[in-house]
């Protein structure tokens, strides 16, 4: 016999019998769900959630406290998209992962938008955290600033958007972290990764705005590259394999040969000169999707590979949530279309 | 025991200045025996010494210091050099090697011309001293030079091999010879090479160094070997290219080193190159797979063939697909691995969907239908939100919604800000909703008087007489109705006046139309016509994507009269460059009746059109400010008739 455990905590807390405020989270525990209400809901369900639970959050802007819980959590989308009536699930706060003694289990987070700050722990090391269709709006830290060491392995970000970040750091306070991640069809603006010797990331049909030196320690394959800097190169520590760069000069150290040389406005339909732009497409021009090719024979950039880019969460969704006009009579029409 | 000196340690200082003792001092000079005598009161002292009696030169300062009831210390002599007050120059000589000096007078640059007539070509010493007009002495500065010869004209020269004796040859003319090697041994040599100029002068030797080879450099053999294993021979290929029997090598990385033999015994350095042995594909045999961290639940499938992969029982989300082939003598290959994404199932599922928080009364939407009606009549006044959950077949949550939407009192038709009071701040807060001002307070169901969707001028209408008393809430009174598009309105555009033209005998009291004008083009200014105002008001809003809607009401009932002409004009704010569409048109009577016109577009600058269904032949004509005209007109200008334009010249 399944149970609905219906939550009264949200409602106690929120006191009133107005609810001007729509967001929603669920949280499901094994068979049993529970329900909290208004821009808090997030932070309730968290709190009361057990590693390896799942939080489900309906779109609107959610106040964000530390993660503690190797936990699932899904929203409604990563961004606005007029095409499928996808309005986005915003975490507004600084965000901060400090998960201890998690077990088996894993953080995941899709299709939600973080408008913050969002650091990997400052105690505690992050093992095989999953973000697919996120958007980083500030700066992502898989390593952090002010001296503390952080560890993350095997993080995995698929179909994200992330504005920069990947490593800030002061006074190369990071130099001993260890952080190990892999980026599947993603759009990284303005990251490094300096010198951090135990630093490696794995960059797979991704578009990168980056200055080349600093990224070290990495595997770059079929990736579009906007270069900052265009007299600088990647390390010898950096292998890259049939990416695209504007600069030649970024290959100096890559013997490889299935690198090449394109100027981004040559790549993108509708190019409007600046690389890392949330709301830009970066479809290829026809030449371009046949011309730079991939190690597996698609196009580089998020749209090849084997898991070309798609912003849409995952599984069914509400297409169409239309609340009528109130009648005369007292009734209201809903309108109502699954996807 | 303590001692001081004029100049004094540092340490001697320190005890000295402890123990804060006087002391006596005594000093001479040269071999001088009056002896001067002074006091000082620490180890740290000096005085003037009174030098005017010395001669010019060197001389010799002795002082001697006793601690007061103690010894004298042993005198401490320093060198002094008094210099004379001249310092002219006067003369100066010079003289080179051992020879005898020269004495020159003093040049006026310091300059002066050596005679080297009678020396020896070769190295030589040139001393220089000078005297200034007291008679003091510089000291004397050497310099070294080299005498060449007259002749650089080159004679001849010789060289030789390693440790031979020289052998002279004849000067070429290019400085190029012939070095007879025959009788070297194959190696490394040096070459020693001298040349000499007809005066006899020889070069500094120079030397280098080169390398014989033998005289034959056709390959003979090669031999290479793997790893550590000894050298095997193979006869030396055309090509170069010979085959490599790797038949017992095991699969990985190996060394394989090579060198190569000329028939004269000389042999190439050693080349070495890293190669990875694999395992041959024909013989892959087996693959095996497995999903995430399953790695002890591995499949196994044929090697090389396509198969598919069974994830019905896989969760959603993402997963990792590992990959290793297996030969047939059991090698494996490294594991290829790459991601999947695992959708989630629309198989089964639901939507549910409740008010608030009211979970007692969580309804099922029935599938198929994607409408419901909810009876808020019961509900409270105020902000309500619904929310939907897709739930899955099990009933649990795969995706939350919510909307937020409003329940209304609407037995206040007509009272739009809540203020319990249907007045004429009901009215402007309606137009300005009208005209696109988004207006906060503004409760739009309320608005909405005939309850058709739609908040227009119609619903103003019906405010004015739920104000004036001919209806309670405005909706009995106001029934709306649709008439077919007549020939009651025209429209002309002459530079940036727009001027909408009314015809026929109804009588309206409220009408509202929308613009849409071409980019870059906004309604400065709209006015009902001169000959036509009387109590009605005008509005409209900001062009939005150039959509622009103009209102026009009467608060007291005052009415337009079709047979009056010009209605409305609009002047723009800059000579629309494109057509400009006319839609939304409503007008509205007296009582409350309303007249909706179809849309129609207006020619830039002067392009006409008239509302659809009224154009007949030899229609009547209008003026371009929208008067008819009883007959054709006689003088020259533009008029309108049938919608177009007409030119009387």
């Amino acid at each position: 016999m399944k149970k609905i455990l219906i939550s009264l905590v949200a409602v106690l807390l929120m006191g009133g019998k107005s609810y001007a405020q729509t967001q929603i989270a669920t949280l499901t525990h094994g068979e049993t769900v529970t329900y909290f209400y208004g821009d808090s809901a997030f932070v309730w369900a968290h709190d009361a959630a057990v590693h390896g639970d799942e939080v489900l959050l309906s779109s609107g802007t959610f106040v964000t406290l530390s993660i503690t819980k190797a936990i699932s959590v899904r929203g409604a989308g990563m961004e606005e998209d007029s095409l499928t009536a996808i309005t986005p699930t915003i975490l507004r706060n600084t965000c901060y992962i400090n998960i201890p003694d998690p077990g088996e289990h894993f953080l995941q987070m899709e299709g939600i938008c973080f408008q913050n700050d969002f650091y990997f722990g400052l105690s505690y090391t992050t093992n095989q955290p999953k973000f697919m269709n996120c958007q980083f709006r500030s700066n992502l830290y898989l390593l952090t600033e002010y001296g503390q060491t952080v560890n993350v392995n095997d993080a995995l970000f698929i179909h994200c958007k992330i504005a920069s970040g990947l490593r800030k750091d002061r006074d190369n306070n990071s130099y001993n972290a260890t952080a190990t991640a892999t980026f599947i069809n993603c759009v990284l603006g303005g990251i490094t990764t300096n010198e951090a010797p135990n630093v490696f990331y794995t960059l797979r049909n991704c578009i990168i705005n980056v200055d080349p030196r600093y990224m070290c320690n990495s595997n770059l394959s079929n990736c579009i590259i906007n270069s900052t800097v265009t007299n600088n190169s990647f390390p010898e520590s950096t292998y890259l394999s049939n990416c695209v760069c504007q600069s030649e000069k970024a290959f100096s150290n890559s013997m490889n040969a299935t690198n090449k040389v394109a100027a981004m406005a040559d790549l993108f339909e509708g190019y409007g000169g600046t690389i890392y732009t949330p709301t830009f497409n970066y479809k290829l021009k026809e030449t371009a999707a046949t011309t730079y090719l991939g190690t597996d024979g698609t196009q580089v950039g998020i749209w090849g590979g084997s898991l070309p880019f798609n912003a849409i969460p995952n599984g069914p969704r509400v297409k169409k949530l239309v609340v009528g006009n109130q009648q005369a009579d007292g009734k209201l029409k809903v309108t109502v279309e699954v996807k | 025991m303590r001692r001081a000196i004029p100049m004094l340690l540092l340490t001697a200082i320190v005890q000295m200045i402890a123990a804060q003792t006087a002391y006596n001092y005594r000093y001479w000079w040269d071999n001088a025996t009056a002896v001067q005598t002074g006091a000082a009161k620490s180890a740290t002292f000096d005085w003037t010494l009174d030098a005017k009696d010395f001669t010019a030169g060197l001389h010799m300062l002795h002082v001697q210091v006793q601690e007061v009831d103690g010894l004298w210390a042993p005198p401490v002599t320093t060198v002094f050099f008094k210099l004379t007050a001249l310092t002219e120059f006067d003369k100066a000589w010079y003289w080179i090697d051992q020879g005898s000096s020269t004495t020159i007078s003093a040049p006026t640059d310091g300059a002066f011309e050596l005679d080297l007539s009678t020396l020896s070509v070769g190295l030589h010493t040139l001393h220089y001293q000078a005297v200034n007009k007291a008679g003091d002495k510089s000291p004397v500065t050497t310099t070294v030079f080299f005498k060449l010869s007259a002749s650089t004209e080159l004679d001849k020269a010789w060289y030789w091999i390693d440790q031979q004796e020289g052998e002279a040859i004849s000067a070429p003319a290019d400085g190029a010879f012939e070095l007879d090697l025959s009788t070297l041994s194959v190696g490394l040599h040096t070459l020693h090479y001298q040349a000499v100029n007809k005066a006899g002068d020889k070069s500094p030797v120079m030397t280098t160094v080169f390398f014989k080879l033998s005289s034959s450099t056709e390959l003979d053999k090669a031999w290479y070997w793997i790893d550590q294993q000894e050298g095997e021979a193979i006869s030396a290929p055309t090509d170069g290219a010979f085959e490599l029997d790797l038949s017992t090598l095991s699969v990985g990385l190996h060394t394989l080193h090579y060198q190569a033999v000329n028939k004269a015994g000389d042999k190439s350095p050693i080349t070495s190159t890293v190669f990875y042995k694999t395992s041959s594909e024909s013989s892959l045999k087996t693959a095996y797979y497995w999903i995430d961290k399953a790695d002890t639940d591995k499949k196994a499938n044929t090697a090389g063939e396509t198969f598919e992969v069974d994830i019905a029982g896989l969760a959603p989300g993402i997963h990792y697909f590992h990959y290793q082939a297996e030969n047939e003598t059991g090698e494996l290959s490294p594991i290829a691995t790459d991601l999947f994404i695992v959708e989630h199932s629309s198989e089964g599922v639901n939507v549910k969907f409740w008010i608030d928080d009211d979970m007692e009364n969580v309804r099922m939407l029935q599938m198929g239908k994607n409408e419901v009606v909810l009876d808020v009549s019961e509900m409270e006044v105020g902000d309500h939100t619904i929310f939907l959950s897709i739930v899955d077949k099990t009933n649990l949550p795969l995706a939350v919604y919510s909307q937020l939407f409003q329940v209304y009192d609407l037995s206040r038709m007509g009272d739009v800000n809540a203020d319990d009071e249907v007045d004429v701040a009901d009215i402007v807060l309606t137009v300005s909703h009208i005209i696109g001002k988004n207006p906060t307070n503004f409760i739009r169901l309320r608005a909405d008087i005939n309850q058709d969707g739609n908040v227009t001028v119609e619903d103003i209408v019906g405010i004015i007489r739920i104000i004036g008393g001919v209806a309670e809430n405005g909706t009995a009174a106001v029934k709306a109705f649709h008439v077919d598009a007549d020939d009651v309105l025209t429209a002309s555009m002459h530079d940036r006046l727009l001027s909408i033209g009314l015809m026929g005998e109804q009588r309206y009291t409220a009408f509202q139309l929308t613009l849409t004008l071409p980019e870059g083009t906004d309604v400065e200014e709209a006015a009902i016509a001169l000959n036509r105002r009387a109590s009605h008001r005008v509005a409209f809003g900001d062009a939005e994507q150039g959509r622009v809607t103009i209102v026009a009401y009467a608060v007291d009932g005052a009415v337009f009269l079709g047979e009056s002409g010009s209605l409305l004009q609009v002047l723009t704010s800059a000579l629309p460059d494109g057509d400009i569409t006319v839609d939304n048109i409503i007008f509205v009577t007296p009582e409350g009746g309303t007249r909706r016109f179809e849309s129609f577009v207006i020619e830039s600058p002067t392009g006409i059109h008239q509302a659809s269904g009224q154009q007949t032949a030899d229609g009547p004509v209008y003026d371009l400010a929208g008067r008819r005209l009883g007959k054709r007109p006689q003088r020259a200008g533009v008029y309108i008739q049938n919608g177009k334009k007409m030119t009387v010249k």
